[in-house]
């Protein structure tokens, strides 16, 4: 936890130097009052001393301390990957063939993959709970759900 | 007598049949985002907002608000009969609730968690009532400064008391600031960091960022834990006994009391209250050694601390249009979204709404008490929904929320990266209702701040030189001292009231 605690206070700090360099090319006053990139400046600044000093904690944080895995069950890793990549698989298949028949695979995917429920159950709830978000939000409360490119329903 | 004439303008609107449904339909779905574990107010809220641009406003708000205050209902049953609060503000309920449930009292201990949240619900409600109208008025007097300055207080004191880390809470914060620049400038109209892309000239829509935070991120944190929840309770008799009554008359008081005032001050949510009024409660027991183990008292302390808070936490919301925690600052976005500008001219300008939103909490409130104590059986067999099951359909559920907004695919994909951001952020302890607070919050104060220093011509003294604006900065620089002072002290107890506002 402690190098993931380093990690995240680079990423930070990187982050604010990057934002307050894009700030500064804005005109920071305009006349006597404060201007575009008055505040994204000095806001950028301020997180650029606190993410140093973040910085500066993690690398004192006790070792003992810092032990406690970033993740505490290895197996939940692989289901974390599955979710989050077909979660955006999921929304670039939406640009293709629309919500409905992308939300059928997605949940799919997940019940099988990650559920390990057999494909006759996972199929069943997958078409039912489509059926179910399309029905309410797209014809009841009349909501406009993404089309797709190919497949514009 | 002004106050019960608005009130009457408010039944008669809150009493139309379709502000009685929607009401009955946000506080059904607040309930079940109670009941179920991993899916709170906050993401819930955001994700229904798009539902709820085809009402109209004021419909639209009550559904909305019945959503936040019906999940304060809901999040006792997972607490009670699981050990699984559903919400943060029910983990001092899981405490004592669990307990009893395991002696087999789930039923007396449901009971008065339902019990104590509608006396201490309609408690602060009515104190809403009573205080709004005066500190509207007060309010009439805030210019440009005083905004500025009570949004700064508002922000550090939400920094300052989420989380584990100061540093890390003021963080959060201020990347919420940071996001909010994205876009257009509200006052000169020139593109910030939006690099051409047309999508990006609007910003980073609230909605898709509390999706990813709240809710996508959540279920990728739970997808490492497998979540079985065991409902194996037998729900015998829902009400309490009279000695039970006699033991929690006081906790009752207390809770409503200390519950609301808690709720009014910015930075304090739900579940901080919570947190102080089972603390409390346990101070002032003749037996302290019983809570834990079973003491309906905390219990109902708790509970009732909860709800109290809703009705305190929209106090400021309403009157000043500063919300004290991040469920609130999603209403704020919602009012916005629906042209209606919090703050004091709200009670001047549409009396209608805000009389009509108080009424129907008054009303929403014995709705949930009905909801929550015959149908207790039916919303614990929500709990045997497998969470694989679950969580799909959650996921699906926040694209439509980040689609709605805009009918735009960007905010799908900003809500995606958000869940991810979201998920290293919990990892690593940060906080996250800051960021949302901040994101809702910041344009407004950055209008404060460059209208305040065109009207002094640069002159920075100008927040000082007001008083109501230098008692604020004052109070904003106590907050982040006391802050860091709690955490030098490193009270136990403190940090624990502290962590648990983290997950609101």
């Amino acid at each position: 936890m402690k190098r993931a605690n380093i990690i995240g206070a680079l990423i930070i700090l990187l982050f604010s130097v990057l934002f307050t360099v894009e700030a500064k090319k804005m005109p920071l006053f305009e006349g006597a009052s404060p201007g575009p990139g008055f505040i994204p400046f000095w806001i950028g600044g301020l997180v650029m001393i606190l993410s140093f000093g973040l910085l500066l904690q993690s690398l004192r944080m006790d070792p003992q301390k810092g032990k406690v895995p970033f993740m505490e069950k290895k197996h939940g890793l692989k289901d974390i990957v599955y979710i989050t990549l077909s979660l955006f698989a999921y929304c670039g298949l939406i640009l293709l063939v629309g919500y409905p028949i992308s939300t059928f695979l997605f949940l799919l995917f997940l019940m099988k993959a990650v559920g390990k429920y057999s494909y006759k159950f996972s199929l069943g709830i997958s078409i039912m709970a489509t059926a179910a978000l399309q029905g309410i939000f797209n014809y009841w409360l009349e909501m406009a759900l993404p089309k797709g490119i190919l497949i514009p329903l | 007598m002004e106050v019960l004439q608005q009130l009457i303008l408010g039944f008669s609107v809150a009493l139309t049949p379709t502000n009685l449904f929607y009401c009955f339909v946000g506080v059904f779905i607040g309930t079940l985002i109670g009941v179920l574990p991993g899916f709170g107010p906050t993401a819930g809220i955001a994700i229904l907002i798009p539902v709820s641009l085809s009402l109209p406003p004021t419909t639209a708000l009550i559904m909305l608000a019945g959503i936040y205050y019906g999940s304060m209902y809901g999040g006792s049953t997972t607490a009670i009969l699981i050990n699984t609060p559903g919400e943060a503000a029910s983990i001092p309920t899981a405490l004592d609730g669990y307990k009893m449930a395991r002696q087999g009292r789930a039923g007396p201990a449901l009971g008065m968690a339902a019990i104590s949240s509608f006396i201490a619900g309609t408690f602060s409600i009515v104190g809403l009532m009573l205080l709004a109208p005066p500190l509207a008025s007060v309010a009439l007097a805030f210019g440009p400064p005083e905004y500025f300055s009570l949004m700064f207080l508002g922000l550090t004191m939400v920094a300052s008391l989420a989380g584990k880390s100061l540093i890390k809470g003021l963080l959060a914060g201020l990347f919420g600031i940071l996001l909010s620049t994205i876009g257009m400038d509200p006052i000169s109209g020139s593109e910030r960091f939006s690099y051409g892309n047309p999508d990006l000239l609007s910003g980073i829509d609230f909605i898709s960022v509390v999706v990813g935070l709240f809710a996508i991120s959540e279920i990728l944190i739970n997808a490492e834990e497998s979540m079985v929840g065991v409902y194996e309770t037998k729900l015998k008799g829902l009400f309490p006994t009279i000695q039970d009554w006699i033991d929690c008359k006081w906790a009752l008081v207390r809770s409503s009391i200390f519950g609301f005032l808690i709720g009014l001050l910015p930075g304090a949510s739900a579940s901080i209250a919570a947190f102080i009024c089972y603390d409390l409660e346990k101070k002032f027991s003749k037996h302290p050694e019983k809570f834990g183990e079973g003491a309906i008292e905390g219990v109902a302390a708790a509970e009732g601390a909860n709800n109290a808070a809703v009705g305190g936490g929209m106090v400021p919301l309403l009157t000043l249009g500063i919300p004290p925690s991040a469920p609130l600052a999603i209403l704020l976005g919602a009012l916005m979204i629906h042209g209606l500008r919090p703050g004091p001219l709200l009670f001047t300008q549409n009396p209608d709404f805000v009389w009509g939103l108080i009424a129907s909490m008054y009303i929403g409130n014995i709705m949930l008490l009905v909801l929550n104590l015959p149908l207790v059986g039916f919303w614990a067999s929500m709990i045997k929904i497998p969470y694989p099951i679950l969580a799909p359909i959650v996921l699906s559920l926040c694209v439509i929320g980040a689609y709605g907004a805009r009918n735009n695919m960007l905010d799908v994909w900003v809500a995606l990266i958000f869940g991810v951001i979201g998920f290293f952020m919990r990892k690593l302890d940060f906080p996250s209702a800051p960021v949302v607070l901040a994101l809702v919050l910041a344009p407004m104060v950055e209008n404060a701040l460059r209208q305040s220093l065109t009207i002094s011509r640069g002159n920075i003294l100008i927040f000082m030189m007001r008083p109501i604006s230098a008692v604020l900065l004052i109070l904003a620089a106590i907050s982040l001292f006391l802050s860091i002072y709690t955490r030098m002290k490193k009270s136990s107890k403190v940090q624990a009231l502290i962590e648990s506002s983290s997950t609101d």
